[in-house]
């Protein structure tokens, strides 16, 4: 924009770009920087919990502290959320969790890419959940399951409300699930991006505006540690609302 | 009844999450526990069934609140707070504005379709708009109206 022509330009990190391309029967197979970055993350965690965990120490050592307090975060999580039998749903919570986690920190290193920053990626984690809630519920609760959407102790005319505001809460649990996450990622990557474009713009003007130009990299560092925290918030309320929703498919409406 | 049952699950857990930010973080520091004999206790014992692994997790569980007894208070002094704090209003925050927008937005989205399927032009979208707007608020009333639990200093 106005220094050096299109340099600036806030939305650029989050193009997909082909590495490799790959076409398996008409459909895009390529593998991008988004495939690379999930491989990442997938390096990384695997790394943490199996590196961390080989030791074996009764006296853990700092990765293997980092993988034991992982695992009890979500552990005690979906106890607390599921209780006993919500076990079984350990594994799932678990993986969502920290790929997400692991996606959203390995984004925040400059010039990285954010695979959570898509709204393709976020919704495919979500409606994973989802119908994971749907075949889970109607498996094991048969028709009893679609009790979630009219409430007992109704009344009938009521009913007739209250079953489509219930369908249409059900619906958005996976649009707000996703939603959250991507819009929170976007925003605040776009945002660290926008403020570094203030300082080139000030210092590019001169005069009185380069005295300020230090502003807006305060700016920056502050805006990265809330990125960190928010970045560790995202996942962990990713993780809540999905032990949440399959709480709903073990208990549904009695 | 679905709702009084969430509601009772859903209050269950904010000590829960609290204990888990608090909980690990001292046990990291001072020292000796269980977890590593439990793991390899996991793999050989992996054919004996559920109940057995259940069972084994119970005695293991309460092993280490035993051991975990003595430096709750330690825990509890050393973790101020503010950051489950922050991190709490943030997430409840997050939470309400996402829950808000995406029952009206999939109200909207339902109703426009159905009238693009029927052909009924303004009106299902009208009635779903509605019914997706006090969807929206609904939920925002079930989030807001739990958290409001006793015995929790840091809340609210």
């Amino acid at each position: 924009m106005a220094a050096g022509g299109a340099v600036i330009d806030p939305i650029h990190q989050f193009v997909v770009n082909k590495i490799t391309s790959i076409d398996v029967g008409g459909f895009d197979l390529s593998f991008s920087n988004a495939s690379l970055f999930m491989v990442i993350a997938l390096g990384v965690i695997t790394l943490i919990m199996v590196w961390g965990t080989s030791a074996r120490a009764v006296v853990p050592g700092r990765l293997q502290s980092v993988a034991e307090m992982l695992y009890e975060f979500v552990e005690d999580m979906v106890q607390g959320t599921m209780g006993k039998s919500g076990r079984k749903f350990l594994p799932l919570v678990f993986s969502l969790f920290m790929f997400v986690l692991v996606c959203n920190l390995v984004g925040l290193i400059p010039g990285s890419f954010t695979v959570t920053s898509h709204i393709v990626v976020t919704f495919a984690l979500a409606a994973l959940v989802i119908l994971t809630v749907l075949i889970y519920g109607i498996a094991k609760h048969g028709t009893h399951f679609f009790g979630l959407f009219a409430p007992s102790g109704v009344p009938k005319p009521l009913l007739l409300l209250l079953t489509p505001i219930e369908v249409i809460s059900f619906v958005s649990r996976p649009v707000s699930l996703s939603m959250r996450l991507f819009a929170n990622m976007l925003a605040g990557h776009i945002a660290l991006k926008v403020f570094a474009g203030f300082i080139l713009m000030m210092t590019a003007a001169g005069g009185f505006a380069v005295a300020l130009a230090p502003l807006p990299l305060f700016m920056i560092v502050a805006l990265t540690a809330l990125e960190f925290l928010v970045a560790a918030l995202q996942a962990f309320v990713f993780a809540v609302l999905t032990c949440i929703y399959l709480n709903d498919a073990l208990h549904p409406g009695h | 009844m679905v709702r009084a049952l969430s509601k009772g699950r859903f209050l269950a857990l904010p000590p829960q999450i609290q204990k888990a930010y608090e909980g690990p973080a001292p046990l990291a520091a001072d020292g000796p526990r269980l977890k590593g004999d439990g793991m390899e206790k996991d793999e050989t014992d992996h054919s004996s069934g559920k109940d057995a692994l259940d069972a084994r997790l119970d005695q293991l569980t309460k092993a280490l609140d035993a051991k975990r007894q003595g430096s709750e208070e330690a825990a509890r002094s050393k973790s101020s707070g503010s950051d489950t704090g922050i991190g709490k209003a943030m997430g409840t925050g997050f939470r309400v504005a996402s829950e808000l927008a995406a029952a009206i937005l999939v109200g909207g989205l339902l109703g426009w379709q159905l009238d693009l399927w029927v052909g009924s032009t303004p009106w299902f979208l009208m009635i779903f708009l509605i019914l997706g707007i006090v969807a929206g608020f609904w939920n925002v009333y079930r989030l807001a109206a739990k958290p409001t639990g006793p015995a929790d200093g840091t809340g609210k």
